[in-house]
Parts: C-alpha cells; sequence; structure tokens
C-alpha cells in the first residue's frame, strides 16, 4: 500500500513539477524582459543626451558596443593597431551621423553598418595601394590540412588571406554571408544593397573563390 | 583532387576572438579635436560670407555715386522747382 502512495504521489506531483518549471520560465522571461527594455530605455536616454553633446552619454554608448564592433572589424584586418583605428574611426563616423540616427533599428545594427562601411574603406584603401595575390602556400596549406583540426586563430588567419584574394565586394559580401552569418536581408541592410544584389554578389564570389582553388587542384565544397 | 570543406573552416574561424580594445578615451579626444576644427570651418566660412557681402555692398555704393553723378543735373533742377512751387 505505501508503494502505491508513493507511485500516486509521484504521479501527482509530475504536472505539478511541469506547471512550477512553466511558472519559473515564464518569470525568468518576464525578468529578461523587463532587463532588455531597462537597457533599451537606458540606450535611448544615451542617445538623446549625445545628440545634445553629452560626451559622457557617449562614452556610454561606446563602452556598451566596443566589443560586437571590434569583432565584426576584426574580420577585415588581422593588424592590431589598424583594427583599433577602424574601431575609433567608426565611433568617430557614428558621432557625426548620430542627429540622423531616427531609431528605427537597434543602434547595433546602425553602428554595424557603419563599421561595415568603415571596414569596407579601409579593403578599398588597401587595394588601391597594392593587389593581394592568393600565396601558393595557403592553398597547400588547406589541402593538406583537415579543416576540423585546424587551430581557430589560424583557421581565421587562413580564411582572412583566402579572402584577400578576391575583390573587394566579393569579399566583403564573403564575410558578411559566411564570417558574420548573416541573411540575405541582414548583409542588404548593412551594405547598403539590394537582396537581389547580395544573392548575385555571393554566387559569383563562391564561383570565383572555388575556380581560385581549382586552378590549384582543390575542389572548395562551400 | 583533393576537397576541402569550406563551411568547416569558417566554422572554426567564426570563433576566433577579437582583441580586446578599449577606445572610448581616444574616440573622445579625437572628437574634442575635432570640434574648435568645425568652428575655425564656421568662422572661415562667415569670413568669406562677409567679404563677399561686404564687395557688393561696395559695388553697390560705387553704383549708386556714379548715378547720382549722372543724374545730379535733373535732380538739381527738380529739387529748384519743388521748392520754387513751394514758395
Amino acid at each position: 500500500m505505501p508503494v502505491h502512495l508513493s507511485q500516486f504521489a509521484l504521479v501527482c506531483s509530475q504536472p505539478l513539477n511541469e506547471t512550477v518549471n512553466a511558472v519559473v520560465a515564464r518569470l525568468f522571461s518576464l525578468r529578461q524582459d523587463a532587463d532588455s527594455n531597462a537597457t533599451h530605455t537606458a540606450e535611448f536616454e544615451d542617445i538623446r543626451q549625445c545628440k545634445n553633446g553629452d560626451s559622457d552619454a557617449y562614452r556610454r554608448l561606446i563602452e556598451r558596443h566596443q566589443t560586437s564592433v571590434s569583432k565584426l572589424l576584426w574580420r577585415f584586418t588581422r593588424d592590431h593597431t589598424e583594427h583599433e583605428e577602424l574601431v575609433q574611426q567608426t565611433f568617430v563616423e557614428a558621432w557625426m551621423s548620430l542627429p540622423g540616427f531616427r531609431g528605427d533599428a537597434p543602434l547595433a545594427h546602425w553602428l554595424a553598418r557603419i563599421a561595415t562601411r568603415v571596414g569596407y574603406n579601409y579593403w578599398r584603401h588597401l587595394g588601391r595601394q597594392k593587389t593581394t595575390p592568393l600565396p601558393d602556400e595557403i592553398l597547400e596549406g588547406l589541402a593538406h590540412v583537415d579543416a576540423e583540426s585546424f587551430d581557430v586563430q589560424h583557421a581565421a588567419e587562413l580564411v582572412h588571406r583566402l579572402l584577400a584574394a578576391l575583390p573587394e565586394n566579393d569579399r566583403l559580401v564573403l564575410t558578411m554571408r559566411y564570417l558574420e552569418q548573416c541573411s540575405i536581408t541582414d548583409t542588404a541592410y548593412r551594405l547598403g544593397w539590394t537582396q537581389t544584389r547580395v544573392k548575385v554578389q555571393t554566387h559569383r564570389a563562391v564561383a570565383k573563390l572555388k575556380q581560385l582553388a581549382a586552378d590549384r587542384n582543390i575542389e572548395l565544397d562551400l | 583532387m583533393k576537397t576541402v570543406k569550406m563551411n568547416n573552416l569558417f566554422a572554426v574561424a567564426r570563433r576566433d576572438t577579437a582583441p580586446v580594445v578599449d577606445v572610448a578615451d581616444s574616440v573622445l579626444a579625437l572628437l574634442a579635436e575635432r570640434r574648435p576644427s568645425v568652428s575655425v570651418a564656421l568662422n572661415r566660412s562667415l569670413f568669406w560670407m562677409s567679404m563677399a557681402s561686404s564687395a557688393i555692398a561696395a559695388c553697390i555704393v560705387l553704383a549708386a555715386f556714379v548715378t547720382k553723378q549722372q543724374n545730379s543735373d535733373a535732380v538739381n533742377e527738380i529739387l529748384n522747382m519743388v521748392a520754387w512751387v513751394a514758395q
């Protein structure tokens, strides 16, 4: 009989546990929403103060977003000094453009768009100085090493140098689609292109990359 | 022909972490440096505007003087006639 009672208690407790879990999950989600709303409110307040020329508010915005901007711009250069300069330039340009920020998109998206433009202009500036032919050792390295076993930094360096062999537009669209994992819509927003152009440019860039590898008897599965 | 799975390579490359940067101070310093340059540019444009308006004003004064010289006789005649009628 005690066994039956304990089984009954167990059966009864299961829906109760599920209810409690659901309530806890709901409370947690409400708390997250509240935190998110508080952050957005603080951000909008900072933006408003920045538009009135408050540099302390801008400092808070920089501190809040510099990590994500830094991460994005690390796709554009592997040089520490230049990377820091690009991050700086992004925030300087953002300050100049801030009066025109209407808040249609989150500030992070707007900053990402500016950072992408800064990075692209940096590539164009480099492209005017010199072209970057694809070194043979890069593709030979690709051919001999299993991609899954790559060291993270080595892989990032390899991808960076591989994409550097492409024209800026191709490199940009592949960086957005495959490294930043942006959707077609997001890529179009960031680059200020139409979605059709993003699709066509991606297709062409992949074809060029495959051709570069094929010239050295390597097939890229992408 | 060797096949390389680029998606795997991209996936590994995505895990790469960017160096930590703190640009708040340098950005604010750069902006502080730029602010005076904005006012200098503004002053410069105001200077050129004032020079242009002064040049136009000088031309108008010159034209008025020449016109007055050319028409002074006629004006004097009219003034005399007005004075005579007023008497």
